[in-house]
């Protein structure tokens, strides 16, 4: 029952996201200032296959408290995909799998962090999406610049979590050194 | 490299099951310590914890370690099938790992090429140490009121990740959603849950216990070798996805993490688990380990130990940073809202405007959690505005906030206490007084986190020869006392201090013994000045068995140390009718720390039947 419950919500979801893409797209074509670019779109698929296939949809109640709540005593979930490695899917471990769980889970904390400029979240960000010290300092400059943007964009604030995150994945993924195809 | 086993020249290699199980048979592996700590035989228990099925290859393993160790060994020599995960090398790799230290096991190889899951969990590379976490407790959930463990491989502290990404181990009970509050204390208490390990990424565990439950934590690294650490790992490996019985009194998180660590710490770590085995019991065990080796030169069990702060004291402090102005027009924008923010930020310079503006929007976020608030709430819009106001300024690193790191409660006295003493009612009647708790953080105790009390199950008894009287003197179910001493001058931050405490205490009504039960509840502030001195002033109401039923206590509260002593006393009112009328209350206690197992006290009392008492009070 369980399952069934998580799988049309998993279903549900996937419609969700690809109508907002689809809309994405729609607003492009009709000229309003919003510009999808090839590796958005990339981005936006891997984030949201990341998403589904590594049970990160299960973890966010749409009506619960941002983050799960994990007393001595738990609720069994059965999802340590993203975690464990245990039996997840490719892309749900390695650099970004990783990072999408990052932003899916600490995106508040992640959003205080490129406020500030430095802390801890953002610090590791930076280390699994770039390889030395000063591509990470680069890295947090230039992210905080487009995120800076993101967030002074109209809408911002009335977009959901998960467009929040996506929009974040995919500004991650534009200043990283994680592969994305060339545009075509 | 890991252990080279050298066999003596001429040594039979061994090429067939059965060789090798001749071969275990000769060296008594199957009865050998690791081997039934590999299986979770608990002491001299005929069988094993595991529930699930699936963890033995022998349909006889979970009650003969023998056939189990047949079993492995006739696993080892199977061929790989279409899926080598599934082989029994991948996924017992912590008991084939052993068994090659004690055995020639052909053709083993650590880092089996096959068992590709394996090698993709257990970070081989990049696994540098391990921890034991300890996490203080919540008084949101009443399972989690005395704390709870964690286990974490600790990464390379250089990769940038920030520890973020260590696996941790939970242990936990696999409760229903909605379960009814009687059955969820039944079933927990005396059994009917199963209950597993689950492995997450430590910034889950930091979301939740640091950011969300808002909890300290203490982690304590090991000083284990590569040998020791590799097996408990791949261990750990073995155990994800099996099923325990859980008993939140003693087959806890804490026990079953401190069972795992046993594996490969030569001392005892979980014992003594005598009623109950609360987490700050393993960690006080740990400590003592570390002591006696160090003393004894054989080294040292603990590596260091790190306090990681709540998100809500690391908030505070951060709060404590801003002037009085600054904390003026921080409260302004709390209560107007972002639209304050323009002309309460002018009056600052650019560096006090990111200080205030990085305050706010901690708070903000910290409210949204601390509040659970939903996705559409106002609230989130208000932050993102204080967001935006702050990504407008440039980027600073944070300030040092100078948090006061606080010690481990495991550094204190263990939470059992069994006391003797003398009490005096009065001159010529003085009777023996016997005290016992099973958890006792008390405000004189040497385990009191800042000056606050946890108590369970408090029982004192008396005993009158001449009277030839056995008689109940005080009894607390529960005693709490919450002094928040580190609080801030937030617009909607509370401030108050609050106790509770349902019990009994032997009262004289007449010259008659009478034993009314209490149950109080009461609110008030608290303040802290230098390290060891705390003050209070509460207003308890509290209800009664005996005339007045309802009573009102209003009452002040001293408590300070020096050095190992220990002091706490109040004074107060309170009301002996519903017509105004009231009596002087007073009281206090005086513990002084003879050993970290050993204190002495003297307490007395305006209220209580015996108005005196000394003794002597023994932790473990």
């Amino acid at each position: 029952m369980k399952k069934t419950v998580i799988s049309g919500c998993v279903a549900v979801l996937s419609v969700l996201v690809y109508s907002q893409i689809a809309r994405a797209y729609k607003s492009a074509a009709a000229g309003d200032g919003y510009t999808v670019s090839q590796s958005d779109v990339y981005s936006d698929k891997k984030f949201f296959d990341i998403y589904t296939e590594c049970g990160l949809g299960a973890m966010l109640a749409p009506n619960g408290p941002t983050y799960a709540a994990i007393t001595n005593i738990t609720w069994d979930s059965g999802i340590t995909a993203i975690s464990s490695h245990f039996s997840s899917p490719g892309n749900c471990f390695g650099g970004e799998g990783k990072i999408a769980s990052l932003i899916n889970k600490a995106y508040a904390l992640l959003e205080a962090d490129l406020a500030s400029g430095s802390g801890r979240y953002l610090d590791t960000l930076a280390a699994l999406a770039a390889r030395d010290l000063r591509a990470r300092q680069r890295f947090k400059a230039v992210l905080r610049r487009d995120f800076a943007k993101a967030v002074a964009a109209p809408g911002y604030s009335d977009s959901t979590r998960f467009e929040k995150e996506r929009l974040l994945f995919r500004l991650v993924s534009k200043h990283s050194c994680l592969e994305r195809p060339e545009p075509g | 490299m890991f252990c080279l086993f050298v066999l003596p020249s001429g040594a039979e290699a061994q090429t067939s099951p059965e060789e090798t199980n001749s071969a275990a048979k000769k060296l008594g592996l199957s009865e050998h310590p690791t081997w039934l700590a590999l299986l979770h035989y608990e002491g001299r228990a005929a069988c094993s914890a595991v529930l699930t099925d699936g963890f033995f290859l022998s349909p006889d393993g979970r009650s003969d370690p023998e056939a189990e160790l047949t079993a492995t060994i006739a696993a080892y020599f199977l061929s790989w099938g279409q899926n080598p995960d599934a082989q029994a090398r991948c996924r017992y790799p912590a008991r084939y790992y052993w068994l090659s230290q004690q055995l020639r096991l052909p053709g083993y190889t650590l880092r089996e090429e096959k068992c590709r899951d394996l090698g993709n969990w257990a970070l081989f590379d990049t696994v540098k140490s391990v921890s034991l976490l300890l996490v203080s407790g919540y008084l949101g959930n009443p399972a989690s009121t005395f704390g709870h463990a964690l286990l974490k491989f600790n990464t390379d502290p250089l990769d940038g990740q920030n520890g973020l990404f260590d696996l941790t181990l939970n242990y936990g009970a696999v409760v229903p959603e909605k379960e009814r509050t009687l059955l969820y204390v039944a079933r927990g208490l005396f059994g009917g849950y199963k209950a597993g390990f689950s492995d997450q990424y430590f910034y889950t565990q930091d979301l939740v216990y640091s950011r969300t439950e808002f909890r300290d934590m203490w982690e304590y690294r090991l000083a284990l070798t590569d040998q020791e650490r590799r097996l408990l790992l791949l261990h750990v490996r073995e155990l994800l996805g099996n099923k325990f019985d859980y008993y939140f009194l003693e087959k806890n998180c804490a026990y079953r993490l401190g069972e795992l660590a046993d594996l490969v710490i030569d001392e005892e770590l979980v014992r003594s688990r005598l009623f109950w085995y609360p987490p700050v019991k393993l960690f006080y065990r740990l400590a003592e380990l570390d002591r006696s080796r160090r003393s004894s030169g054989r080294g040292n069990l603990i590596e260091e130990v790190r306090f990681i702060p709540s998100s809500q004291r690391v908030l505070y402090y951060q709060l404590n940073l801003l002037t009085p102005d600054e904390m003026k027009a921080f409260n302004a924008v709390v209560s107007g809202g972002p639209r304050e923010l323009p002309g309460q930020l002018e009056k600052f310079a650019g560096e006090r405007q990111i200080l205030i503006l990085d305050s706010l929007l901690a708070y903000q976020q910290y409210r949204l959690i601390a509040d659970n608030a939903r996705p559409g709430d106002e609230r989130h819009k208000i932050k993102d505005q204080i967001l935006l106001a702050r990504l407008r300024l440039p980027a600073r690193l944070r300030p040092s906030t100078g948090l006061r790191e606080l010690a481990s409660p495991a550094a204190g006295s263990p939470p059992m206490v069994f006391g003797a003493g003398i009490a005096a009612e009065a001159k010529d009647k003085t009777y023996l007084r016997l005290n016992w708790s099973p958890f006792k953080q008390e405000i004189t105790g040497d385990n009191s986190l800042e000056g606050n009390e946890l108590v369970l199950f408090d029982l004192a008894a008396g005993f009158m020869k001449a009277a030839r009287k056995v008689f109940l003197e005080r009894f607390d179910l529960l005693r709490v006392l919450n002094l928040k001493t580190l609080s801030v001058a937030a617009a909607g931050e509370s401030r108050l201090s609050w106790q509770l405490r349902f019990g009994a205490d032997r009262v004289k009504v007449d010259g008659e013994d009478r034993y009314p039960a209490v149950g109080s509840f009461g609110v008030g502030r608290a303040w802290r000045r230098r390290e060891n001195i705390i003050y209070y002033a509460l207003l308890d109401l509290s209800g009664h068995t005996l005339p007045p039923y309802a009573r009102l206590r209003p009452q002040l509260g001293l408590k300070f140390d020096l050095g190992k002593l220990r002091t706490w006393i109040y004074s107060g009112l309170e009301t002996t009718g519903y017509d105004g009328g009231s009596r002087g209350i007073w009281g206090g206690k005086t513990q002084y720390l003879l050993t970290s197992r050993t204190a002495v006290y003297c307490e007395v009392s305006g209220e209580k039947a015996a108005p005196a008492s000394l003794g002597l009070n023994w932790y473990w």
